[in-house]
Parts: C-alpha cells; sequence; structure tokens
C-alpha cells in the first residue's frame, strides 16, 4: 500500500478548498442564497461607502460653529466644542473635579471587582454598595465640610444620566428584593400590598409614572413641602423598576426546589436565615442575564427624564442642536448620544455574560 | 401551617402585619388630610363634572371630529384613539419586522444572519426616545418641501409635511341601507360556512372580512357615485384632500417598529431555537421539504413558546407609545395628562383615569394573549 498525503486524500480536502467549500456552504449553496449574500453584501458596501466620507473623510473635528465645518461632512466641531457640557452639565467649572473624583472612586471599585482572584472582594463590594453612593452625594450636592453646595438644577449631562441610573438601580433593586420576599412569604397583608405595587407599577408607561410624581404626589404632601424634582424622578423611576426586579426575582425564586426550604428548616435556620444564606445566593445567581437585560432597559430609560424637564445627555445635546450658532448639527449630537449609550450597553451585556459563565456551577 | 407555628413565632406572623398595616393606614390617612387642606387653599374639588367643559384647545390629528368646541371627554376619547392607533400600527409592523429579521437570524446564508444580528444589536441597545427623535428631526425633516414633493403617480406624495394618499369617504346621499345589510349578510353566511367546514375560527373571520371587502368594491363598480374618492393636490404651502400621515405619527410608528422589532427578532430566534434540532431532523428524513419541515413542524411547536413573551413586548410598545408627547404627537398622556392637565389643574383626576385606562387596555391585551395561547397549547388526552 501506498501512503497518500493527508492533503491529497479525496477525504481530507487541502485547506483553500476546504475555505471554498466552507464559503460555498455558508454563502453560495444555491443562485437564490448567492444573490442574497450578493444583495446584503452590496446593502452593506453602500452603507459604508455613504457612511465613511461622511463621518471621517470629510469631517471636521474643530471648530468654533456651524459655519466652520465642511458642506458634505460632519460637523463634529458641535461635540468637540460643547463636550464639557454634555458631560457635565451645568455645574460650575470649578467644581468639577468633584464630579470627576465621584466617577474615579466608582471605577476603581468595579475594576478592583472586576479583577480575578482579589482578595477582600465581599468587603469591596459592600463598600462599593453601600459605602461609595453616600459619599458619591455628599461630593455631587456638597454644602457641608467646606464643600460649596450644587443644587441639583445645575446637573446635567452624562453626569446626571450615570447618577440617574446608578441611584435608581441600587434603590430598586433593594426595593425589588423587598417586594419579592413581601409577594412570596405567605403572609395576606405583605402579599396583597406587594402585588398591588407590582402590578400597577407593570402596566403603566414610565412618562405616566413620572408625569404622577411631578404633577399628582405634591397635593399628597404638606402644603409647602419643599420636593427636589430630581429627587421626586429618581424614586418614582425606582418604584417602577423595582416591579421588574420583583418580578425577575421571583422567576429566580420559583426555580428553587422544595428540598432546599426543608433543608434549611431541618437545620433549624429561621426565615431570615434561610434566604439570606441559601435561598437569596441561588436567587440572584439565576437571575443575572435577566438583572443585567433590565439594567439595560434601566439605562435607556433615564433619557424618559426629559419629560419632567431635567437635562440628562440626551436633553442636554437635543437642547444644543437648538443654538442658532450650531443649527443643522442634529444627527452629529444624536450620533454621539447613541454611541455612548450604545458602549454603556454593549459592554454591560458582555460583562453580563461573563459574570454568567464565572457563577455558572457545575 | 399558622396552627403549628410556636407562640413566639405566632406573634412575629400577627404583629409584623398588623404592625405594616397600621402604618400603611396611617400614612394613606396622613396622605389624604394632606390632600384635603391642599385642595382647600387651592379652591378646588374633587369631582369629575369638568369633563363635560368645552377643551377650546385644537388637536393636530385626530382619526375622530374634533373641534375647539369638543369637551373635555372628548379629549380623553381621541388621545385614547390616538394611542390605539399607533398601538395598532406599530404592533403589526414590529411583529412583521421582527418574524422576518428572526428568521434571518436564523438562515443558512452567513450574510443574512449576521446582518440579522448587526440590525438586532444596533437598535436594542440604543434608546428609543433617541430612535424617535432620530426619525422625527434628522429623517424626516429631510425630505423635501411640499411643492418639491415626491410624487408616485400623482396620487401618493411624499413630503417634510407628511405623506398623504387618496381616501375615500362615504356619500350620505346614496341609499345605503340595502347594500349594507346585503354585505353584511353575506359576510355572515361566509363566515358560518368557513367555521362549518374548517372549524377555524380565523378561517371564519377572514371569510366574513373579504365578504366585506369584496362586497364594497363590487358596489363601488355598480355604484361609483355611493363612495367619494378624494386625492392628495398642492394647495399653497401644503396639500389638501386625501389623507395625510404626518411626521409626528410616522416618526413614532417607525421608531416603535424598528425598536420592538429588534426585541422580537431576539424572542423568534430562541423559540426557533428551543425547538429540539430532532425535530426538523426527523421531519426531513420523512422526506418534507425544506420549507414544509419549518411551517408544519418546526413553526407551530415555536409558536407556543414565541407567543407568551410576545404578548409581553406587545404590551411595551403599547405603554412606550406613550413617548408620544417627545415628538407632540397627541396621544393619551400628551393631550389628556399634558395640555388638559395644564388648563383644568384637576392633576387627581385625570391621572387616575389614565392610569385606569392604561391599566385596562393591558388586561385586554393580555386576556387575548392568553387566548391565543390556549389555542396554541399541545393538547393531550
Amino acid at each position: 500500500m501506498t501512503a497518500v498525503p493527508i492533503s491529497e486524500s479525496p477525504a481530507w480536502p487541502a485547506a483553500s478548498d476546504r475555505a471554498w467549500r466552507r464559503l460555498k456552504a455558508n454563502y453560495f449553496r444555491n443562485a437564490r442564497d448567492g444573490m442574497t449574500t450578493l444583495f446584503v453584501v452590496g446593502l452593506a458596501l453602500y452603507l459604508l461607502y455613504l457612511v465613511i466620507p461622511w463621518a471621517i473623510l470629510n469631517a471636521t473635528w474643530f471648530g468654533a460653529g456651524r459655519a466652520d465645518c465642511q458642506q458634505d461632512g460632519a460637523c463634529w466641531a458641535f461635540i468637540t466644542n460643547r463636550f464639557g457640557q454634555f458631560i457635565f452639565g451645568f455645574y460650575p467649572s470649578g467644581q468639577q473635579w468633584r464630579v470627576e473624583l465621584a466617577g474615579g472612586l466608582f471605577a476603581i471599585g468595579l475594576i478592583a471587582l472586576a479583577i480575578p482572584g482579589l482578595p477582600f472582594k465581599p468587603t469591596i463590594g459592600a463598600f462599593v454598595l453601600f459605602v461609595l453612593p453616600a459619599v458619591a452625594c455628599f461630593l455631587l450636592a456638597g454644602g457641608a465640610l467646606g464643600l460649596a453646595p450644587v443644587g441639583t438644577e445645575q446637573w446635567g449631562g452624562l453626569m446626571l444620566t450615570l447618577t440617574v441610573a446608578t441611584s435608581v438601580f441600587g434603590l430598586s433593586f433593594v426595593l425589588g428584593l423587598i417586594l419579592m420576599l413581601g409577594r412570596s412569604c405567605g403572609m395576606p397583608v405583605f402579599k396583597i400590598l406587594s402585588t398591588l405595587t407590582i402590578e400597577l407599577c407593570r402596566g403603566l408607561p414610565l412618562v405616566m409614572v413620572l408625569f404622577m410624581a411631578i404633577t399628582m404626589l405634591p397635593f399628597f404632601f404638606p402644603s409647602g413641602f419643599d420636593l427636589n424634582k430630581l429627587a421626586l424622578t429618581v424614586f418614582a423611576m425606582a418604584l417602577f423598576q423595582s416591579a421588574f426586579f420583583a418580578e425577575v426575582f421571583r422567576g429566580g425564586l420559583q426555580a428553587i426546589g422544595k428540598g432546599q426550604y426543608e433543608a434549611c428548616t431541618a437545620l433549624g435556620l429561621g426565615y431570615w436565615k434561610t434566604h439570606y444564606l441559601v435561598i437569596l445566593p441561588q436567587v440572584l445567581r439565576n437571575t443575572v442575564p435577566a438583572i443585567i437585560n433590565n439594567s439595560i432597559s434601566l439605562i435607556k430609560d433615564t433619557t424618559l427624564i426629559m419629560v419632567v424637564g431635567l437635562f440628562d445627555l440626551l436633553n442636554i445635546v437635543n437642547a444644543g442642536t437648538a443654538d442658532p450658532n450650531w443649527l443643522g448639527s442634529t444627527l452629529e449630537g444624536y450620533v454621539f448620544v447613541g454611541l455612548v449609550f450604545w458602549i454603556i450597553c454593549f459592554c454591560l451585556s458582555r460583562c453580563g455574560e461573563s459574570l454568567e459563565r464565572s457563577l455558572r456551577t457545575g | 401551617m399558622r396552627s403549628v407555628l410556636p407562640p413566639r413565632r405566632r406573634f412575629a406572623w400577627w404583629g409584623s402585619q398588623v404592625a405594616t398595616l397600621a402604618v400603611v393606614t396611617a400614612l394613606v390617612g396622613l396622605s389624604i388630610s394632606n390632600l384635603v387642606q391642599n385642595l382647600d387653599t387651592r379652591n378646588l374639588k374633587l369631582g369629575f363634572d369638568f369633563l363635560n367643559q368645552q377643551a377650546g384647545f385644537e388637536i393636530g390629528f385626530s382619526i375622530l371630529p374634533f373641534s375647539a368646541k369638543s369637551t373635555f371627554w372628548d379629549v380623553f376619547v381621541i388621545g385614547l384613539a390616538n394611542t390605539l392607533l399607533v398601538t395598532v400600527i406599530g404592533v403589526a409592523a414590529a411583529t412583521i419586522l421582527g418574524v422576518s429579521v428572526g428568521l434571518a437570524r436564523v438562515s443558512a446564508n452567513r450574510a443574512l444572519s449576521n446582518a440579522a444580528l448587526i440590525y438586532v444589536e444596533v437598535f436594542r441597545n440604543l434608546p428609543l426616545l433617541m430612535q424617535i427623535l432620530l426619525w422625527y428631526n434628522v429623517v424626516l425633516r429631510a425630505l423635501p418641501a411640499p411643492r418639491q414633493a415626491y410624487d408616485f403617480w400623482d396620487a401618493l406624495f411624499l413630503s417634510n409635511r407628511g405623506l398623504y394618499f387618496p381616501w375615500f369617504s362615504f356619500n350620505p346621499v346614496f341609499s345605503w341601507s340595502p347594500w349594507i345589510a346585503a354585505i353584511l349578510l353575506l359576510a355572515c353566511l361566509l363566515a358560518i360556512t368557513g367555521y362549518v367546514t374548517s372549524k377555524s375560527a380565523l378561517a371564519a373571520t377572514v371569510s366574513g372580512l373579504g365578504a366585506i371587502v369584496i362586497g364594497g368594491f363590487v358596489l363601488a363598480a355598480i355604484h361609483p357615485e355611493a363612495i367619494d374618492v378624494s386625492i392628495p393636490r398642492l394647495d399653497g404651502f401644503d396639500f389638501s384632500e386625501g389623507f395625510v400621515v404626518r411626521p409626528e405619527l410616522a416618526a413614532l410608528v417607525v421608531a416603535l417598529s424598528v425598536y420592538n422589532g429588534a426585541f422580537i427578532a431576539e424572542l423568534v430566534r430562541g423559540a426557533i431555537e428551543a425547538v429540539g434540532r430532532g425535530q426538523k431532523e426527523a421531519a426531513l428524513a420523512l422526506g418534507l421539504s425544506r420549507r414544509l419541515a419549518f411551517k408544519l413542524v418546526v413553526f407551530p411547536q415555536c409558536l407556543r413558546i414565541l407567543v407568551p413573551p410576545l404578548i409581553n413586548q406587545h404590551l411595551n410598545l403599547l405603554k412606550a407609545s406613550s413617548l408620544a408627547i417627545a415628538v407632540g404627537y397627541p396621544d393619551l398622556v400628551n393631550v389628556f395628562v399634558g395640555t388638559a392637565l395644564n388648563q383644568t389643574g384637576r392633576a387627581l383626576e385625570i391621572v387616575s383615569l389614565t392610569m385606569a385606562t392604561y391599566l385596562a387596555i393591558g388586561m385586554v391585551i393580555s386576556a387575548i394573549g392568553a387566548r391565543v395561547n390556549a389555542s396554541t397549547r399541545i393538547v393531550e388526552r
């Protein structure tokens, strides 16, 4: 018998041949398939042909007004010129280091949590969850320890978007856990109250809930009681989102077998210890994908604070396009906002996937 | 379970609930007393009598007749109709788009599936409000002015003031009753025959509606004077006659469909992938073509998985239609909770009426979903 080199045997085609076959199987199985491929690729090339010259080749990056920009390209000068305002809103320029410091602290905390194998992770986690928000609140609002007070009406831009997103996430996460426990604890009073809250919030549009907080809620407070608009908005959004978190957690709870409870009872654990040590860790681990999905929609929903007149990233860019000096820069503004949100959401979903993998138990 | 609790736990069981109830009651009582005081100082009183007052403002777009003489109740009804209009068109368009993209996503053709993946990843991760503003302020504003409008067959016009197309109205002078009676009778007969022969409510509905449409065409052919057709024509700076879809409505519907379509595409992909591969392979082994294997074996099973989350997505679309306020489309929240509330100051009544309406529509959609879900369920012995 003569040895046939592997690359020449019919069952094991050469590398180039294999690539060709794969190409054929994936893109040109038959005439219709081939035409579809050509159409899709042609469309993609045409879009690139439209976008690249506009966004990069003919774009103007710096300038003091729309007049400085080329006609047939993007006017990124609108973004670079007002970048500070888009990030910090109307925060006094001498005080912006406070925002940077707060953001930096969060970034350090999150990076520390993301490093695998770092010791004291639970402590760092608790610090990021409970201590940092208070520190950040104090840094941003000021008014004590020599920090000049900065009213919430001066907050804006990306800084406001992230502040609202993190505080709504923290509040609604805890509130969602409480509502979930209330709905499933078997005590009628708690069950009715939680179910009512959850179903009410889930059935209403967020715009409606925000309007309610701004127009109707003040009627229920003593007259002359000064309600901060931002605080009202954050509270209303947190209540709204907590209903969704509660339903997510309830789904995770239902996936837990009866044996877990029975084992806890046999060990002599009470209600709180059972939930804190055994049930909730499993619920949280099972619901990571849904929690991430909820967080992504929460971040996108922060743009809705536009309807109550707060200047988050989208609204401040939108308002900037009305400046006579920059008229006609709407598309550039929205592309910038879109990129920021898209990167945040995309990173979150990727982080969620890796978290899911690392939490998976054999 | 209560009876087996030890005395200490029984106390906790009752005590915590009674205490919570007491706190909640106290809070509600406090809020109500504050409310009464606030209403007193502002000289307001509760009640829905304001619904009969004249509204005295104009509404930009309405599918129902409206004038400055209409009451606040009319404002409510028109807002609701506009919300439902956006929801119905949006749900239909998002479903068609989402199912097509979802099918493209599982296609064996890599170019097609990657294009679908890019669409889903791009539009799912952008805020809906931004997308609505993008369509309204950038895409639709870039269309030419009415004088330079795109003209299709001299009947359809597209400009930055909207899309105009011919519309028909019924001539009130024409004697309608015998025709309507005849067409409805025919529709009923066909629907009953359809149900009896095929035992399917869908077939009955389709044949009934088909009879009405065909009857309408026959009538129009025999008596052209019965139906007035109005064709849009340029009149000064804008078109008149015909039916116009304003950019506000178009931007809202397009953005809602594109955004929700991306989510629906993911649902469709998940549902198709959840049907075991063996099902498709068995169908192919039985000699069914790929198309038939999908239509008869895979799709019915994937429908069962798809329906509950799909209904949820449609509920989301209904709620998201309230973003109309960003572009000034007069939906329920915009005209009623926005304009009418500003005019009357009746925050409590208006907000609670609108809340109840949204909850009721949500319940109706959920009930329809439950019916559909029940009809796709496996019938076991």
